[in-house]
C-alpha cells in the first residue's frame, strides 16, 4: 500500500502548490492523476518520489515513511532523460551501477539476459547499440520505460512520460505500459493531463483542483483487463471520460470567472 | 541530450556546414586554403622586393633559415626547450582549473571565496609579473611553468565551469531517484555532460600556452624559440625572427590539432559509458 497523507508543499518562493493532499494505492493499482497544469500534480510525484520533501504530511510506502529516493519506487520522467554519450543498452543498464550498486553488482551473464529480456520486451530489438539522437520520441520512452523496470521496483511513478509523443505512439505505449505492468504487478502513479489517457491505464482516476493542488474526486474505472484502445468507443469509456471531466472543468471554470476583471481597462 | 546539442556545436558543425559548402563549390572550396596562402605569399614577396632583407625579407630567404636552422639542429633544440615549458604549464594550468573550477561549480561558498581570485588572475599583466616569478623562482624551467600555467588558467577554469553546471536538471533528478552517491553522478553525469566545454578550455589554453612559454624566453633564456627571436631581433637577423614567429603559429596549431584528436579518441572510445 502506497500512502501519500495529507501533502502539503509551499515552494521557497511563496507558491503554494499543494494543500492537504492524499492518496492511497492498493498494491498492483494504477492511480493516474489529472488535473489542470501548475496544480501541483507533477510536484506530488516528486514528493513520493522522495525527491522534494512536503512542507507538511507524509508518503509511505508499505507502513515505511519516504523521505529520500527509494530502490523500490523507479520513476519515469515527462523527458525520456537518457544519458546521450550511452548506448541504448548502456542507458538501460545505469541504474544497476548507481546508488553504491556497482560494489555489489549483478554477475554479467544475468544482467545480460535481463536486458535482452527488457529490449525484447519494449519492443526494442535491433537497437541495442543505437544512440539517443538516433531514437524518435516513442522510442527513447521505451528505452526509458525499460531503464525503470530493470531494478523491478514494486511502486512505478509516471510523470506525463506520453505528452510529449503523437497521437499513435501514444496509444501503442500506454497499450504496452498497462500489458507490463498488469504483468508484473507493478504499482503505478501516473500524471498527465490527457483523460482518455487515464481512463484507460487507471483503476481509478484522481482529479486534482488548480493551485494549490487537492483531491476534488476520484473515478473508479472497472473496464476489463487488458486493455486494449478499441475499447475508447465503449459506452462505459465514454461515460468515465464524461465523469472525469465533469468533475476537472467545474473548479476551473470558477476560477476563471473569478479572475476576469469585472471592468475591462 | 543537451550535451551533445552542444558538443555538436562545438565540433563537428563547422565541418558539417564546410561539407555542405564544398557540395556546392567543390574545387573552389577545397582549394580555398591553398589559393589564401598563395596569396599571402606572393603579396609578401612582392613586398619584400621593395624593402632591404633587415626589414622585411622575402619568404625565399625565411624559408632558406629555417632550412638552414633545422639542418644544423638548433631548431629542434629551440623548440624542444619552448616546448618543455609550454606543455608542463598547460597542464599544470589545468589542473589548477580543475582544482579550482570543480568546487566553484558544486558550491556558492567556494564561489564566493575564490571566484575573486580567478577573475583577478586575468586582469593580472603576466608580462609585467614575469619578472617577480624569476625572482622568486630562479631563472630555471620553473619560473616559465609558471607563467605558462597562469596563462593558460583563467580560460580552462571558465570552462570548467559551465561544463560542470551545464549538467541537465532532468538527468541530476534521474541520478538522484536512483539512489546514485556524489562520487557517481560527478563521474557519470557531470564530468562526461562537462567534457566538451572542457575540451573547449583545453584548445585556447593549448595555444595560449605556447605565448606564456615565449614570454618567459623573452625576458630570460639562453635557449627556446622566444631566445631565438630575440637573437634574431638583435643581429637585425629578421629572415630568422619571421621563421622562429611561424614555428610558433606551427606548433600552437599542432597542439589545437592534438587536443582535438584527444577529443575524438576519447569519444570514439565512449569513455563516458
Amino acid at each position: 500500500m502506497l500512502i501519500a497523507d495529507r501533502i502539503s508543499h509551499t515552494y521557497p518562493n511563496g507558491v503554494e502548490a499543494l494543500r492537504d493532499f492524499s492518496l492511497r494505492v492498493a498494491r498492483g493499482q494504477f492511480v493516474a492523476i489529472v488535473g489542470p497544469s501548475g496544480c501541483g500534480k507533477s510536484t506530488l510525484l516528486r514528493i513520493i518520489a522522495g525527491l522534494i520533501q512536503p512542507s507538511a504530511g507524509e508518503v509511505r510506502l508499505d507502513g515505511e515513511r519516504i523521505t529520500q529516493p527509494s530502490s523500490r519506487i523507479g520513476v519515469m520522467f515527462q523527458d525520456a532523460a537518457l544519458l546521450p554519450w550511452r548506448t541504448v543498452e548502456q542507458n538501460i543498464r545505469l541504474p544497476l551501477e548507481l546508488g553504491g550498486r556497482a560494489a555489489r553488482p549483478v554477475a554479467p551473464a544475468t544482467r545480460r539476459s535481463l536486458i535482452a529480456e527488457l529490449i525484447h520486451l519494449v519492443g526494442l530489438g535491433g537497437f541495442e547499440q543505437a544512440y539517443p539522437h538516433e531514437l524518435s520520441g516513442g522510442m527513447a520512452q521505451r528505452v526509458a520505460l525499460a531503464r525503470a523496470l530493470i531494478t523491478r521496483p514494486p511502486v512505478l511513478l509516471l510523470d506525463e512520460p506520453f505528452g510529449a509523443l503523437d497521437a499513435m505512439t501514444r496509444e501503442n505505449l500506454t497499450a504496452l505500459v498497462e500489458g507490463i505492468l498488469r504483468e508484473t504487478g507493478t504499482t503505478a502513479v501516473m500524471v498527465t493531463h490527457s483523460i482518455a489517457e487515464a481512463v484507460f491505464l487507471a483503476d481509478h482516476v484522481v482529479v486534482c483542483s488548480p493551485r494549490p493542488g487537492s483531491v476534488v474526486g476520484n473515478v473508479k474505472v472497472e473496464l476489463p483487463r487488458p486493455r486494449a484502445w478499441t475499447m475508447e468507443s465503449w459506452p462505459e469509456f465514454g461515460a468515465l471520460v464524461g465523469r472525469v471531466r465533469a468533475l476537472l472543468t467545474q473548479p476551473t471554470q470558477a476560477t476563471a470567472r473569478a479572475k476576469l476583471p469585472t471592468q475591462w481597462p | 541530450m543537451t550535451a551533445t546539442g552542444k558538443s555538436e556545436i562545438l565540433t563537428t558543425s563547422p565541418r558539417a556546414t564546410l561539407g555542405a559548402a564544398m557540395a556546392r563549390h567543390p574545387a573552389a572550396v577545397r582549394l580555398a586554403p591553398l589559393i589564401g596562402l598563395t596569396w599571402f605569399v606572393a603579396v609578401w614577396h612582392l613586398l619584400s622586393l621593395r624593402y632591404p632583407p633587415f626589414i622585411l625579407p622575402g619568404p625565399a630567404s625565411v624559408m632558406a633559415r629555417w632550412v638552414e636552422k633545422l639542418a644544423d639542429g638548433s631548431l629542434i633544440a629551440h623548440i624542444a626547450a619552448t616546448l618543455s615549458a609550454a606543455l608542463p604549464g598547460l597542464a599544470l594550468g589545468a589542473l589548477a582549473a580543475f582544482a579550482l573550477g570543480a568546487p566553484i561549480a558544486k558550491s556558492p561558498l567556494a564561489e564566493r571565496l575564490l571566484s575573486p581570485f580567478i577573475v583577478a588572475s586575468q586582469g593580472v599583466p603576466f608580462i609585467a609579473v614575469a619578472p617577480l616569478l624569476f625572482i622568486w623562482f630562479g631563472n630555471g624551467l620553473g619560473a616559465k611553468v609558471l607563467i605558462c600555467a597562469l596563462v593558460v588558467f583563467f580560460p580552462i577554469t571558465i570552462n570548467v565551469i559551465a561544463g560542470l553546471r551545464s549538467t541537465s536538471p532532468i538527468l541530476r533528478d534521474l541520478f538522484r531517484s536512483l539512489g546514485a552517491t556524489p562520487a557517481e553522478t560527478f563521474l557519470k553525469l557531470e564530468l562526461p555532460s562537462a567534457l566538451p566545454f572542457i575540451f573547449a578550455g583545453l584548445r585556447v589554453g593549448g595555444t595560449l600556452s605556447m605565448i606564456g612559454a615565449i614570454t618567459g624566453e623573452f625576458l630570460s633564456a639562453d635557449r627556446g624559440l622566444g631566445f631565438m627571436i630575440n637573437l634574431g631581433n638583435g643581429l637585425y637577423d629578421t629572415a630568422l625572427v619571421i621563421a622562429s614567429v611561424l614555428t610558433i603559429v606551427l606548433i600552437a596549431l599542432g597542439i589545437y590539432g592534438a587536443v582535438r584528436l584527444a577529443e575524438r579518441a576519447l569519444r570514439m572510445a565512449r569513455w563516458a559509458a
